[in-house]
């Protein structure tokens, strides 16, 4: 029994330490590096005597990332990255829910830091983390005391999404839902030391859990993609050849421009890939069938959760042929976790058709959304199904029914949330941010499915480019409205409120 | 044929004829999928095909890469 995923670390560097861990465009690091870097970081850390604390990770997206994210993990404290592009106003909401003991960052990054509201300690790393000399002066006694002082329900990462006031949620996640977690992925697609990932997730979004940790925990590589080749098919493709990338998960978004632009045609995979996983936001069939039809041999499996859950719930791996317009089954349960489907009465929906919202029981549960207890409460709740002993679950706030294959499908959000380019946001997030506009007395935000595009409704005639540039220092850039919609006069419903349905004809 | 690829490019996002650099894929004035929607509008209003390979950033820096790459095309 494990009570710490730095274990596995340990395991897999004695095992291939001189193999690639992580690579991305400046450098690779092995196992033997990472584990070495972790170590000098958590020495830091136990002898500043922080210890189940919060742990901010302020880099450029990278390898390096990855080792604080380790070293957070050995000392037993918790890591939370913060992404350099993020909107001074969204860092400092985060910052004053996590109140981070300490920010790891660069010399470089430190100065732009310094610009948000905090006030606490920095460690500041550069390569010299990675030295192989001088090893045997880590007092790693020091740093596997404290270890063991940890258990597998203490916290290893927060990450925040988006909040319909306008304050993030910190998911906190603890060390044994993500060696449960890593028992199913590992399991059930095989994953060994012989196989690469490639991935796209940015490390504030739970997907990249199963890219790091299936690394960490068989000894695979990770190559690290770089951002800007998403847009571009042909030279992405290229890179998955030239580094023998045989698994990769990705949002539907990025596997949907390569279908699009049929780049297949240009750069041939039969023989690279091996397995295409994806989760999110739904993957059209339509998309999914060009895929198939220029790589038919491939495993694809479409995988479903909330962060939440620690990033997946449920898992359905394409068996069958599917017509451009079927919805693609979120299929069933993963082991060691249960899937409660509950209709308005808050009944267990067991046959076809009938539509109720997705619930979950199991390890894979966050610990509740850090520092905020009435978000925590109203989301993980006690199961209704039993009234005996104290048993929380989660209410994801999907609705999805079961096909005749028992199957469960995914329907619809029951509030204004929605997926936009594999980002979970929150419409009510950037109606906040437009109304703090002083021009702007009543604005709606609504998504056109179809299109995939934000569509933001405003009583007064104002430009895109100047609302995006307003509320660039609130919002991240994937919560900009791609469309603005004046309305004369807005629609108002019964209940005095914007009227969203009438709203949605002029979509 | 500019005034043509210029309006198709300000219904899908007006933001790029504003553009003022030379990496507009990097700097994320467009993102793939206006890429995508921008390539696919293109194709249509000229009844060409577009390969896969010419989405790059450098077609793509800015309007007046997208308008020499198109002039390419079309002779």
């Amino acid at each position: 029994m494990r009570s710490n995923i730095t274990y596995y670390l340990d395991d897999t560097a004695k095992e291939h330490g001189s193999k690639a861990a992580f690579v991305d465009h400046k450098k690779t690091v092995t196992f033997n590096m990472l584990r070495t870097g972790a170590l000098r970081i958590a020495e830091q850390l136990v002898k500043k005597e922080i210890f189940k604390r919060p742990v901010v990770v302020y880099l450029e997206k990278g390898a390096d990332v990855l080792t604080c994210f380790m070293g957070a993990a050995y000392s037993v404290n918790f890591y939370s990255p913060i992404d350099v592009e993020m909107p001074a106003a969204r860092v400092n909401k985060i910052l004053s829910v996590l109140d981070p003991a300490i920010v790891i960052t660069t010399k470089e990054l430190k100065s732009g830091f310094e610009e948000f509201e905090y006030s606490g300690e920095y460690l500041l790393i550069d390569d010299g983390i990675y030295e192989e000399s001088g090893f045997e002066k880590i007092d790693t006694d020091l740093i596997f005391d404290q270890r063991s002082n940890g258990i597998d329900t203490d916290l290893l990462y927060v990450l925040f999404t988006s909040g319909s006031t306008g304050v993030p949620k910190g998911v906190t996640i603890n060390h044994r839902a993500v060696i449960d977690y890593m028992d199913w992925v590992t399991g059930t697609f095989d994953i060994t030391y012989e196989d690469s990932f490639g991935n796209q997730a940015p490390f504030y979004f739970d997907n990249s859990i199963l890219d790091i940790y299936s690394t960490i925990k068989t000894g695979a590589t990770c190559y690290i993609i770089p951002r800007e080749l998403f847009s571009q098919p042909v030279p992405l493709l290229e890179y998955i050849k030239e580094n023998r990338i045989n698994t990769i998960f990705w949002v539907p978004s990025a596997l949907i421009v390569v279908a699009k632009l049929k780049a297949f045609r240009n750069v041939d995979l039969t023989g690279t890939l091996k397995r295409v996983l994806f989760c999110g936001e739904v993957m059209p069939n339509k998309q999914l069938n060009i895929w198939r039809s220029f790589l038919p041999d491939v495993l694809y499996a479409n995988l479903y959760g909330p962060t939440e859950i620690t990033d997946a719930c449920t898992y359905y791996i394409v068996d069958r042929e599917f017509a451009d317009e079927e919805p693609l089954p979120i299929g069933i349960e993963m082991a060691n976790t249960d899937i409660l489907i509950l209709n308005d009465k808050d009944e267990l929906v067991t046959k076809p058709e009938e539509v109720g919202e997705l619930c979950v029981r199991g390890t894979s549960l966050s610990m509740g959304y850090y520092n905020n207890p009435e978000k925590t409460r109203d989301a993980f709740v006690q199961n209704p199904l039993n009234p005996y002993v104290p048993e929380t679950i989660y209410r994801t706030g999907d609705l999805v029914k079961y096909n005749e294959r028992h199957e469960i499908i995914y329907l619809s959000r029951k509030d204004f949330q929605i997926k936009h380019m594999g980002h979970r946001i929150e419409l009510g997030e950037i109606e906040t941010a437009v109304s703090s506009l002083e021009e702007v007395t009543l604005c709606c935000c609504l998504y056109d499915e179809a299109r995939q595009k934000i569509v933001l409704f405003l009583d007064v005639d104002l430009d895109k480019a100047y609302i995006n540039e307003r509320i660039s220092k609130l919002v991240p850039e994937y919560m900009f409205p791609n469309k603005v919609i004046f309305m004369e006069t807005m629609p108002i419903n019964a209940n005095g409120k914007i009227d969203r349905v009438k709203l949605k004809e002029y979509l | 044929m500019e005034e043509r690829i210029l309006k198709i490019i300000e219904e899908i996002n007006p933001d790029v004829l504003k553009y003022e650099g030379n990496t507009m894929m990097e700097d994320g004035t467009v993102d793939s999928f206006e890429v995508i929607d921008i390539v696919a509008a293109l194709e249509e209003e000229f009844g060409i095909e577009i390969d896969a390979s010419l989405v790059v950033a450098e077609n793509f820096a800015n309007k007046e890469a997208i308008i020499k790459m198109m002039a390419g095309l079309i002779k």
